[in-house]
């Protein structure tokens, strides 16, 4: 609160000040923001960090790209979005980055990814390939599911009454992912 | 590439090395695993001529090794080979003093990596601090090859981690490495090769990525293979 006469002109002039100030240096302000967007952007993209756990008995390379296939179906990589180099992923998933270099060839072969020239690597654009990421990882997971369910013996209808409440119990306490 | 070729290496009586033989290619991490006893570190002596050998042949891409060889590969021991009254610099300047190749910033960027103080002196250090001089002294060479004797060995879990990233970072991008270890876990992802030694032989040498693949089997699967088999 303001208490006496005197406080409030000091106020008054202060806020004005930053007025004047705001008027006269609009423009740099805008730029300052972008700037600083950009840095956070950066920020964002170090913080980012991709992270996994690897087993033993799979190939590496093998593991990495189902990797980038879950992320690619959750979203975390959107289409034509750049991903790390090579070495870069090495360090990020403590690999050997000729393993990293594997992985990065076989994923271009199957065209979840592309590089032109000396560009950067991509994720791919092609609307068909990333459906189809979608769909593999969908039935690969319902492939597990059924015969870890097969030796329970349950009728068909039955569990899927169980997993549409357990889905819905679970979908009301966190919010969809986008 | 290196070439261990038929090497045979006796103390006394006692038959060391009985004719071992592998290749370890540049720009490949190699990593030679064996329970203590088998000869590993006496096959790094030997690449390095520490100490000679009874028959065999060791070629560094494709030459016997010579004086003019230091500089192009170097052997990281078990322990730090500095007298332990030297301070960190001190050790670093004696090295840049020896080496044509020792490459100032690197060493400077390893420093900071392992994040150690120049003022240090080595005898006070701890022995994971110590092992982190010992890979420093030898990372900051540009050579083409890097020899490593058990650089995990005694270091704590934290330490192991950050030498581990070492591997997978522009350090040692493009050179060839050998390593000695028998605590294969920490690395198993991060090596190109394994060969497993026993009683001074390679009972096998294999690509880890292509037995993963065909065989669906880890290093330490084939190694209870091979050694309890």
């Amino acid at each position: 609160m303001l208490d006496t006469a005197g406080e409030l002109y000091e106020y008054k002039k202060e806020n004005d000040y930053r007025l004047l100030f705001f008027k006269k240096y609009k423009a740099s302000l805008c730029v300052l923001c972008i700037k600083l967007l950009i840095h956070r952007n950066v920020i964002f993209r170090e913080v980012s960090k991709l992270d996994m756990k690897f087993n033993n008995r799979d190939p590496v390379y093998v593991q990495v790209i189902r990797y980038f296939k879950e992320q690619i179906a959750k979203g975390f990589f959107e289409p034509g979005q750049e991903i790390p180099s090579r070495r870069e992923l090495a360090s990020q998933l403590k690999i050997n980055p000729n393993t990293a270099q594997r992985a990065y060839k076989e994923m271009e072969e199957q065209k979840l990814i592309f590089t032109k020239g000396n560009m950067p690597s991509c994720i791919t654009r092609d609307e068909e390939i990333l459906k189809g990421v979608r769909e593999e990882l969908i039935i690969e997971t319902v492939d597990i599911f059924l015969s870890s369910i097969k030796s329970i013996n349950m009728p068909l209808s039955e569990v899927l009454e169980i997993v549409k409440k357990k889905h819905d119990a679970e979908s009301k306490g966190t919010e969809e992912p986008k | 590439m290196i070439e261990v070729k038929n090497v045979k290496k006796k103390y006394g009586k006692k038959q060391v090395l009985s004719g071992l033989s592998f290749t370890a290619d540049k720009g490949e991490i190699t990593c030679l695993i064996g329970i203590n006893g088998v000869g590993k570190t006496t096959i790094m002596k030997a690449i390095m001529a520490l100490i000679p050998i009874n028959s065999g042949e060791i070629l560094i891409d494709g030459e016997k090794i010579r004086k003019e060889s230091f500089e192009k590969v170097t052997f990281i021991p078990d322990s730090l080979a500095m007298l332990p009254k030297m301070r960190i610099r001190d050790a670093i300047e004696f090295m840049a003093d020896f080496y044509k190749n020792w490459n100032p910033k690197r060493a400077e960027e390893l420093m900071q990596f392992f994040k150690l103080d120049t003022t240090d002196r080595i005898a006070d250090l701890s022995k994971g601090n110590m092992a982190k001089v010992n890979l420093l002294l030898g990372l900051a060479l540009d050579v083409d090859y890097l020899l490593m004797d058990e650089p995990f060995s005694g270091i704590d879990i934290f330490s192991r981690e950050q030498i581990a990233e070492v591997f997978t970072s522009h350090l040692i991008e493009d050179r060839g490495v050998i390593i000695t270890t028998h605590e294969i876990n920490d690395i198993e992802h991060l090596i190109d090769k394994a060969v497993l030694i026993d009683n001074g032989a390679v009972i096998k040498e294999f690509r880890v990525e292509e037995v993963r693949e065909q065989e669906g089997k880890s290093v330490i699967d084939i190694m209870r293979e091979v050694y309890l088999g």
